[in-house]
């Protein structure tokens, strides 16, 4: 009892000790919009008054992580046309091309300042401060850009100003360059920027005393392709412009961007067909275009595309298909003003399987131990059929438009589940197999009437004790006892005769003699000595049911004691009973 | 009967023993929560800066009398003012270097008993979460880069003795509402000062959390560097007025408390007599 008291408190103590639970929940939250336009409208009102806390703020604000990933190409553009402002104006270079040439750098990116403040100002919560800041940062950007302004003039000398370039192109568009003369100006080259990959080069178009005409011709989407410079239609394409100079330096006119748009066609294919159909796609486009047909990645047709819709018929049986899913996939060449653009759709081919049918139930009643089922073909179509059960397989033939019967042995109980499996191969179509699996709870008739027979015969045969026991157990009431007395008798006496006959022991046999000898109603088969002994006790002297008791005690020990008394002293009882009785 | 009493005895001996035993696995087990603990293991506990530096504890401010100055080094952050700032004084006056930190009102009331008049302006945020949150903000201090968490700012500070500072990047919540409104000054706030007192000096950061477990790696070349060659002391004198935690820190640490060795030798005297009574 201790021991369990003890254990339980240990338990509980146990499990009151709970780990503690280490949280340290500092998630991440995102960036102040409002704040990143205050820092940028304090930076660049430094910058215009060209105090060197500007740069200050600008290096620290370009070094500095958790700027949202769309906001980050804006916010290092500008902040990096704000530094190099400051080194421009910093700088002790006095080549009017090079710093013509750095201000134009500046004043690309100063664009970005603008967007990046109404940017800020959509994402900000407060959107009032927002504005104000935002109307400071543009009147603040005016300024820088008109400074950037006075200096090109500064630099230019003559007072004309080299036209600066859009901010997007299309591949349809030229550019006019007009630069002066006194620059010495050999080539005009494009290059993708940042790759560096040389697109073109240009020679001056016209001459006059004071200025050279350049025309540049924005490169075509099939240019860009060709050089393998990728493709451009989502974010356009940025291309620098150089200036080759007579000495065979470069100085950099401009950066701009060129806008490309992917070709305009939708594609149409079903979403499942079977297995041997033609597969019909249609391709709607706006233009025309050169296209290559794919299906999972193998090469099937080359078509040109029109404007408008177009149906294709495609044998995909011809290729490498596959029941199941298909990828099929067109990909439209690149032309002037649209990139290499691929669109796929998925489809399924579904197998085509014959119209054969297998008469199918849920439970069966079996009459002679067999399953029955029926395989019926509605097709002009032959056919094996293998069947597979637990207890064996089998092949069969299935006739065109015919059916065939399939005995299944159910087994050997009276219920069973039975599971099977029927393979249909079509013989020389181009059908695909069928397999059925299937369940089916059988009522096994001959087994249960077998089993009903066979317990009949053989309950007789249960032994008489096993039998009486059973009855025994059936029958412990009084009235029941009444009419199976003799059975029970017949049961019982051999199971208590050791007990009457003493089981072996002389004293037992010396007292039985004695109640004999003295006419004392014997020990019923249901009562123990000692209570044969309360009720004859009352009818017996003192003298005599002290000596009876003191022999009762003796003949108990010799019964069932390993101790044995003496037999004589059960003797000197007996014939003092006797005396006791007033008999000898 | 004899047999009955000595049952007895040893029942009540084995259920002590049993409830000891209990007693110090619950307070193995359980985790402490209190700041500027050294046996609380989360975000805001002590427990790496004093593995890592092999601290030693300080149960009371009296036991810095053990210690000499110029060769120790005192972290003292609290959430409470301290009732008597003399003993401190006494020691930083033999050289010895305290850092201080915690609750504004804890700052705010130390540099007021050492004779500054200052009171709390507001608490220093950043709009550009790069750490975890914007409760970390980037600084230095000794113009060492450092992080601090929570950190705020004071008037009444003279630049003279200004050490510390938070980055270009920071910002002044007046408002407290964690976002940065217009008007907030931004920009580099005052986040802690050097006051010199005889051979030592007190380095008093305005920012409730420095070295705790989710900003130590951060600050630990700063913590270096004022170390050099003296040994760590971490004050715990706040907390062992919690029994709890004062019984974790006897099992944790490797500053032994003085009762320590005499509830020992009443366990083991215990353990003796019921032993020898239920022998008889």
């Amino acid at each position: 009892m201790t021991k369990k008291y003890m254990g339980i408190a240990l338990f509980i103590v146990f499990i009151t000790i709970s780990a503690s639970v280490f949280s340290s929940s500092n998630a991440s939250r995102g960036v102040d919009c409002l704040f990143l336009l205050a820092v940028l409208d304090k930076t660049i009102s430094y910058a215009i008054v060209r105090d060197p806390l500007g740069e200050i703020y600008a290096r620290s604000l370009l070094e500095t992580g958790g700027i949202p990933f769309e906001l980050r190409e804006y916010h290092m553009y500008s902040y990096e046309a704000i530094l190099r402002y400051y080194e421009l104006i910093s700088n002790n270079e006095y080549n009017s091309a090079i710093i013509i040439s750095k201000v134009r750098e500046i004043q690309l990116n100063t664009r970005y300042i603008s967007d990046y403040a109404r940017r800020l100002e959509s994402c900000s919560i407060n959107r009032e401060a927002a504005i104000t800041l935002r109307v400071s940062i543009d009147l603040n950007t005016k300024k820088l850009e008109e400074d950037l302004q006075r200096i090109t003039l500064f630099y230019s000398g003559s007072g004309h100003e080299i036209i600066l370039l859009d901010e997007y192109y299309t591949p349809r568009d030229e550019i006019k360059l007009i630069i002066p003369n006194y620059l010495l100006i050999d080539k005009v080259e494009i290059y993708s920027w940042p790759s560096h990959i040389k697109i073109g080069e240009y020679s001056p178009l016209e001459y006059n005393e004071t200025h050279v005409l350049f025309k540049i011709h924005i490169p075509s989407a099939r240019l860009l392709d060709e050089l393998g410079i990728g493709s451009y239609h989502r974010d356009p394409l940025p291309i620098a412009l150089y200036a080759k100079l007579v000495n065979g330096t470069y100085m950099l006119i401009g950066i701009t961007r060129v806008q490309y748009r992917l070709p305009s066609i939708v594609l149409e294919t079903p979403f499942i067909t079977k297995r041997g159909d033609l597969l019909e796609i249609s391709i709607i486009s706006s233009d025309f275009y050169n296209a290559t047909i794919f299906l999972n990645g193998q090469e099937i047709n080359r078509l040109q595309i029109t404007p408008g819709s177009i149906g294709v018929h495609i044998d995909y049986t011809l290729y490498n298909y596959k029941i199941g899913s298909n990828d099929l996939t067109i990909c439209v060449e690149p032309t002037m003003e649209t990139t290499r653009y691929c669109i796929s759709r998925s489809f399924i081919i579904e197998p085509k399987y014959p119209r054969i049918r297998v008469s199918a139930v849920s439970e069966y009643i079996s009459w002679n131990g067999f399953l029955t089922l029926v395989v019926n073909s509605e097709d002009y179509v032959n056919a094996y059929v293998f069947v597979e059960s637990p207890w064996g397989s089998r092949y069969l033939e299935l006739p065109s438009r015919g059916s065939v019967n399939v005995n299944l042995y159910t087994g050997i109980f009276p219920v069973q589940v039975v599971n099977y499996k029927i393979k249909i191969t079509p013989i020389n179509t181009t059908y695909d197999e069928l397999v059925i699996d299937n369940r089916v709870l059988v009522l096994n008739i001959p087994i249960i009437l077998t089993l009903v027979v066979l317990s009949s015969l053989l309950l007789p045969l249960v032994s008489t004790h096993e039998r009486s026991f059973m009855f025994l157990i059936m029958s412990s009431r009084k009235m029941m006892r009444q009419v199976f007395e003799k059975v029970e008798r017949e049961v019982i006496n051999p199971i208590l005769k050791p007990y009457k006959m003493g089981l072996g022991s002389q004293i037992a046999l010396l007292y039985y003699g004695l109640l004999k000898k003295l006419r004392i109603k014997q020990p019923e088969i249901s009562e123990t000595l000692r209570e044969h002994y309360i009720h004859i006790s009352k009818t017996i002297s003192n003298a005599l049911s002290l000596i009876l008791w003191r022999l009762l005690l003796i003949t108990e020990q010799d019964l069932y004691s390993s101790k044995k008394p003496s037999i004589k002293e059960a003797e000197t009882l007996y014939h003092g009973a006797l005396d006791a009785a007033g008999e000898e | 009967m004899p047999q009955a009493r000595s049952r007895l005895i040893l029942i009540l001996t084995v259920s002590s023993l049993l409830a000891l035993l209990a007693g110090i696995l619950i307070i193995i087990g359980i985790s402490i929560e209190t700041p500027y603990s050294v046996v609380n293991n989360s975000d805001n506990g002590l427990s790496e800066l004093y593995d890592r530096y092999r601290g030693r504890v300080l149960y009371e401010q009296a036991e810095l009398a053990n210690y000499k100055g110029e060769r120790t080094l005192l972290v003292a952050p609290r959430t409470t003012p301290l009732k008597d700032i003399g003993t401190l004084n006494n020691y930083v006056e033999k050289g010895g270097l305290v850092i201080v930190y915690g609750k504004p009102e804890y700052i705010i009331n130390f540099l007021r008993a050492l004779g500054i008049n200052t009171s709390f302006i507001g608490y220093v945020r950043t709009g550009l979460p790069a750490l975890e949150s914007e409760f970390l903000v980037s600084g230095n201090v000794y113009n060492i880069d450092t992080v601090f968490k929570n950190p705020y700012t004071i008037r009444g500070v003279e630049a003279d003795y200004v050490i510390a500072w938070s980055s270009y990047l920071s910002y002044l919540d007046l408002n407290e509402n964690n976002l940065y409104d217009l008007g907030e000054p931004i920009g580099p706030q005052i986040l802690g000062l050097e006051i010199s007192i005889g051979e030592g000096k007190y380095v008093v950061l305005f920012t409730e959390f420095f070295l705790e477990n989710n900003v130590l790696t951060y600050n630990t070349r700063c913590i270096d560097r004022l170390l050099e060659t003296r040994e760590l002391i971490i004050d715990q004198s706040e907390h062992v007025s919690n029994p709890l935690v004062y019984l974790k820190l006897t099992m944790e640490t490797r500053s032994s408390p003085p009762h320590m060795y005499v509830s020992l030798a009443l366990i083991i005297f215990i353990i003796l007599v019921a032993y020898i009574v239920v022998k008889e």
